[in-house]
């Protein structure tokens, strides 16, 4: 009977020595572990500022490249423009990313010194990335400036050579024909809207003056001829002030 | 116990606010126009744009030219009234004959008592500008600015240009070789003729054949019978201007 008590008395022991122990041992492991995160967090925001310059000078560089790659017969307008938008818009892209702490380690911009690195890197990521939001809305505008410019290109061409009445007509159906394509174009921004109404507008003004040369011809009027001249030099000389108003 | 539990309520919560993105003002575009300048198209394209030179409609000529006549009728060899216009000189392309030769011999047409003087039209040369312009120009350089409206062939008449080949002012045209004219008279024939063009004429056919061509007759190509002429005929005497 004694012998049994004396056991129960040594497992208690035992027992209340294990948990302790245990306890014990959970502290120092959740102390290390404590340890080590601070080590990582301090290391990750060492790095956090030559990440970031990094990130924003390779970034940039790529950008300038692009743009200083010269166009050519293997290189055209058109294939550049392409190049500057997936380059813009990479970086529009990855400076979503740029400011972003470790993982684990946000919580330290609660601290002075990590917070004034975060709006240090939001201030030069946010340069770099109103640039290429800039540099990608060009290449839209530019690209759509570039098909107005293609379709009066070919207006241009296939009247260029209507100086006699029997090709008036046919110079009337190539401005209308332009005002047609440019009607079907889609416009990328405001300033773009801006531009085809305005092109439109000049366009139809061409079309119109060459149906008015074409009518006056017919009915063989010598006063009303000299206005439909006057109106269709006017008419080229307003659409070739389209950009200066 | 209630460290620990506070502890990992601090890390999870610092986790969060670690995931949270970071999100700015939306920025404004930067200033790129001079590094994107070099791919617009627009601008050139819209600098050329200019429109074609009208040639006048026939009708119009007729019209004007029915108008000029009664006065021309006045008087044969008296204009019932004279008026002056004024040219000036220009080269186009490679020249190789001389300007001012070219000036002088052309000066020496339009005063010659046999040119459109009797029509009451009188030349007078100036430094630049004036109502037209007397071009010399290398064939190509006509063919290059006004085709398929003028060719490198021939001379040619573009609103204020009256454009003379320096090929065929060399070389008069093979007809005009072969019916035997000489190359002065071939030089008249081609100003008067492009002149008059500037005038208000239009191309005339020949009358009947061995009758003296009209200088409106197109000589360099083909006289259709007529003996050459490099003066207008008495029914050519008018201005339309």
């Amino acid at each position: 009977m004694g012998g049994a008590l004396g056991m129960k008395k040594s497992f208690k022991l035992t027992k209340k020595l294990t948990t302790r122990r245990i306890f014990i041992l959970g502290l120092v492991a959740a102390a290390l572990g404590i340890g080590v995160y601070l080590g990582y967090s301090w290391l990750a925001w060492e790095s956090y500022e030559t990440k970031y310059k990094d990130y924003e000078k390779q970034t940039r560089s790529s950008l300038e490249k692009t743009l200083q790659h010269q166009v050519s017969k293997q290189y055209s307008v058109k294939d550049k423009l392409l190049d500057v938008r997936r380059q813009s818009l990479m970086a529009i892209e990855s400076s979503r990313e740029a400011c972003r702490p470790q993982p684990a380690t946000g919580w330290l911009t609660a601290v002075q010194t990590y917070a004034d690195k975060q709006r240090a890197c939001q201030k030069v990521v946010g340069e770099l990335r109103r640039w290429a939001e800039g540099l990608y809305d060009s290449s839209l505008d530019i690209e759509f400036e570039n098909n107005l410019a293609n379709i009066v290109t070919a207006a241009i061409s296939k009247s260029k050579s209507a100086q006699d009445p029997d090709d008036w007509a046919s110079a009337q159906a190539a401005w209308a024909d332009a005002a047609s394509q440019l009607a079907e174009l889609s416009t990328p921004s405001d300033k773009s809207e801006q531009l085809k109404s305005r092109a439109g507008t000049l366009i139809d003004k061409i079309e119109a003056a060459w149906r008015g040369l074409v009518d006056v011809n017919e009915v063989e009027d010598e006063a009303k001829y000299s206005q439909a001249i006057e109106k269709l030099e006017q008419s080229y000389l307003d659409l070739q002030a389209l950009l200066d108003s | 116990m209630k460290q620990g539990i506070l502890l990992v309520s601090v890390i999870v919560g610092a986790l969060v606010l670690g995931m949270v993105s970071i999100s700015g003002a939306k920025p404004q575009p930067g200033d790129t126009k001079g590094a994107m300048g070099e791919l617009r198209l627009l601008p050139e394209v819209l600098s050329e744009v200019k429109a074609p030179t009208i040639n006048q409609p026939q009708w119009l000529i007729d019209k004007q030219a029915a108008a000029a006549r009664p006065v021309q009728s006045q008087s044969a060899t008296q204009p019932a009234s004279t008026k002056t216009f004024t040219y000036s000189i220009q080269a186009w392309g490679k020249v190789a004959v001389d300007k001012g030769e070219f000036g002088r011999q052309a000066a020496a047409t339009l005063s010659d008592n046999r040119g459109w003087l009797r029509a009451g039209a009188r030349f007078s040369e100036v430094a630049s500008g004036g109502d037209f312009i007397l071009v010399i120009s290398e064939a190509s350089e006509l063919a290059r600015r006004y085709a398929p409206g003028c060719s490198a062939e021939y001379s040619c008449r573009v609103g204020p240009y009256v454009i003379i080949n320096q090929d065929r002012w060399v070389g008069a045209t093979p007809s005009w070789n072969n019916a035997g004219g000489n190359l002065r008279d071939y030089r008249h024939m081609v100003i008067n003729h492009e002149i008059g063009h500037w005038l208000g004429h239009g191309h005339a056919g020949c009358s009947s054949p061995g009758q003296p061509a009209p200088v409106m007759l197109q000589q360099s190509i083909d006289l259709q019978g007529c003996d050459f002429n490099p003066w207008p005929l008495q029914n050519e005497l008018w201005v339309g201007r």
